[in-house]
Order: structure tokens, then sequence, then C-alpha cells
């Protein structure tokens, strides 16, 4: 039989080539910094190309690649001997500098605030609510349960409605009146 | 946003706040060029494997002949 002029791994590296303008979002996202986020990305590619032959064709490159890349950052921070934060981290801790580097004064304070975010909120935050995953994709890209990352992202959500001071009426003091909405968010 | 509007539950006007913020955030970020960098290495990982390929189909043309 004739070989056919294998277009496979053309395809892979078209469907990489759509998916990075996402998954370099998401990195930038999660590490706060460009140069950290390229290095990821980078790392990721040629994890992913290394082991394109466990990718099964047909299913979801995006949420793949986004795995791999999760599962370097976390793995790297291990390695530079930094805990993966809590999910009950306090609003403080973080360095809160940043180059103004979007040119909008509010997505600078709005990276600065998700700067602030425990790592697991931070990324469930950003899987759902902007890379566009459903909660299951995200449950499963984080091995953990659907209700973890629910409450993370709630969780997330909170921390950031204070930390922004967006509310319809009076600021939530971090304490007890965010803690009454989130108790009613996860109530709902 | 407008000021007041009653009927919403405020921590739904702030949630929804946020969750805009957050888009407009990473499409910011989205819209941004993709590095030369990463084209570059894909081209390089796929020329690789095109010569590995290349390398193995004529070994095994070799055989058979």
């Amino acid at each position: 039989m004739k070989a056919e002029p294998t277009n496979e791994p053309r395809s892979f590296k078209r469907e990489m080539l759509a998916v990075l303008p996402n998954l370099r979002a998401f990195a930038i996202s999660l590490t706060g910094r460009h140069d950290k986020a390229d290095d990821l990305v980078q790392d990721t590619i040629m994890k992913a190309w290394a082991k394109q032959e466990s990718f099964e064709p047909g299913t979801n490159m995006k949420a793949w690649l986004f795995t791999i890349l999760r599962n370097e950052y976390y793995s790297q921070m291990r390695k530079r001997g930094r805990e993966v934060q809590d999910t009950d981290g306090v609003l403080s801790g973080r360095l809160s500098v940043h180059p103004a580097q979007y040119g909008r004064l509010d997505l600078d304070d709005f990276r600065a605030a998700l700067d602030q975010l425990p790592d697991d909120q931070r990324e469930a935050i950003i899987l759902v609510g902007a890379s566009g995953f459903s909660y299951e994709e995200a449950a499963q890209m984080c091995g953990c349960a659907l209700g973890t990352i629910k409450s993370r992202v709630s969780r997330a959500r909170l921390q950031l409605q204070a930390l922004l001071e967006v509310s319809g009426e009076a600021d939530y003091g971090p304490d007890g009146e965010s803690a009454a909405v989130l108790n009613r968010a996860i109530a709902s | 946003m407008q000021g007041n509007t009653p009927k919403t539950h405020p921590e739904k006007v702030a949630g929804n706040t946020v969750s805009r913020k957050l888009r407009e955030y990473y499409d910011s970020v989205m819209e941004e060029a993709i590095p030369e960098r990463f084209l570059d290495l894909l081209e390089q990982l796929d020329a690789a494997d095109q010569a590995q390929r290349d390398r193995s189909h004529r070994e095994s043309a070799g055989n058979e002949g």
C-alpha cells in the first residue's frame, strides 16, 4: 500500500497554532509576567510535541495543551521550592507592583488584583471565566472535583470584588461581609 | 455601569463587573501578536519530524529493494 503523504503532523501543528493565542493568554494571566509566561508556553510546545502520539485526534486540543501548561507551571513552582498557596489564603502577601503595560489603568488594577489570588483560585476563574472552559472541563484539567472548582471560582470572584471594591452598594470588608456573600453564592 | 439598579442584587452586579473585567483583561492579552520564537519553534519541530519521516521512509524503501 502506498504511504499517504503524512499530513497528520501538519494538522497537529496547525491545531497548536490555532490554540496559541489563548494558551499564551492563559499563561500570562496565570503567571502575571510575560517573560515567565513565554518560557512556560515554550516548554509546553516542546512537551506537547514530544508526546503528540498521546493526543487523540478529534479530542479537545485546547484542553490538552492547557493541561500540559498548568501541570508544567505547578511542577516548576514546586521545583523552585515555592509552595502552592492554599485556598484559604488571605488578601495579602503578593507584590502588587506592576508595569503599566496595558495602557489602561483599570486593567492594571485588575491584573494587580488577580495576582493577589491564591494560585488555584486564579487558575479556576481564568479557565472558566475567560479561557472558555466549562466547570466540568476545568475540574478535569485541574484533577479535582466539580464542586471544588465551583467553590474556587466563587471565592475568586468574591476576592476580586473586594479587591477592586466593586459592589452594588457599600464596600465589602474582606471578612464578615464577603463571608456572608460567599455563603449566599454557594447556596445559590 | 449604572449607579442604581434597585431590582438587581448588589453582589450580582459586582460579580458581573468582575467577569467583564476579567474578559477584557484576557482579551487584551489574546490580541497581542504571537512571538516569532513560537512560530519558529513549531517550524523547526515540524521540519525535524519531516526529516525523520523521510529518513525512515528511505530506509524501508531500501529494505524492500
